[in-house]
């Protein structure tokens, strides 16, 4: 095969992406306590975890070298979401960045506080499942924050960023 | 972005905290909470009990194995509505 770009994700990174993305939806829906959403949700938080070291070690664009952070950039970017200046990233942008990281780390705590419910100690304790409750909103937030950014990337950037997922090019 | 947050709130309101309902009733119906909460400690170990914004009484503790429980209550007659066993 001819003419084609280089692999920005490797096939490591792709699973590791869908992996983590399909349980966090599933548990989602899954009833809180139920053996199945917890067993998923530890699905989530180890491949999570592997997905953090990943990022240290990996040679594609799933390392963190490829993870712009500076806030005043991604605030800049989320302004020209909505004009018609088009800032292009190669890699990721700033604001996408930001939405991925937190995204881990609102897993990991996911995780913990999860883990937490189902302690003898911290059984029925009231704040725990608040927070737990609350960190499953704010990442279904970023999941839909993530959704516009493909939409705005594929649609006013015209790329194809999203088939890269699947195939590792774009 | 109208349609951004009711589609947030929609999936939010289908989201892994399903809401228990347990009564209609108005609460002079409600059985006391003392009482009820005695009546249950002959059958387990009540760590937290609260009433629920579904009009439940709901108690976390332990069964006579030992085992964690979670259960939901009906406030009028006291049947259990849901039970979860860990």
């Amino acid at each position: 095969m001819k003419n084609e770009s280089p692999v920005a994700w490797s096939l490591i990174t792709r699973v590791s992406h869908w992996l983590i993305a399909i349980p966090v939806l599933l548990d989602f829906f899954i009833e809180g306590g139920d053996q199945s959403h917890k067993v998923i949700g530890y699905i989530a938080l180890g491949v999570t975890c592997f997905r953090l070291a990943w990022g240290f070690v990996s040679k594609d664009e799933a390392n963190f070298r490829s993870f712009p952070l500076d806030a005043k950039k991604a605030f800049e970017y989320a302004q020209n979401t909505f004009t018609n200046k088009k800032i292009h990233y190669s890699g990721h942008n700033p604001l996408a960045s930001w939405t991925y990281i937190l995204m881990w780390i609102l897993v990991i705590a996911l995780g913990i506080t999860g883990f937490m419910m189902g302690t003898d100690q911290y059984w029925g304790v009231e704040w725990v499942e608040e927070v737990h409750e609350t960190f499953s909103h704010v990442l279904m937030f970023l999941v839909a924050l993530h959704f516009i950014g493909i939409i705005v990337d594929s649609v006013k950037f015209k790329r194809k960023t999203w088939l890269g997922m699947f195939t590792g090019r774009k | 972005m109208k349609s951004l947050i009711s589609a947030v709130l929609i999936l939010g309101s289908l989201s892994a905290f399903a809401k228990v309902d347990c009564t209609t009733e108005s609460k002079d119906k409600w059985k006391n909470q003392d009482a009820f909460k005695k009546e249950l400690e002959a059958t387990y170990k009540i760590k937290v009990f609260k009433v629920t914004e579904g009009n439940c009484y709901e108690i976390y503790g332990h069964n006579k194995e030992g085992k964690k429980v979670e259960i939901y209550f009906n406030p009028v007659t006291g049947e259990k509505v849901k039970e979860r066993v860990q």
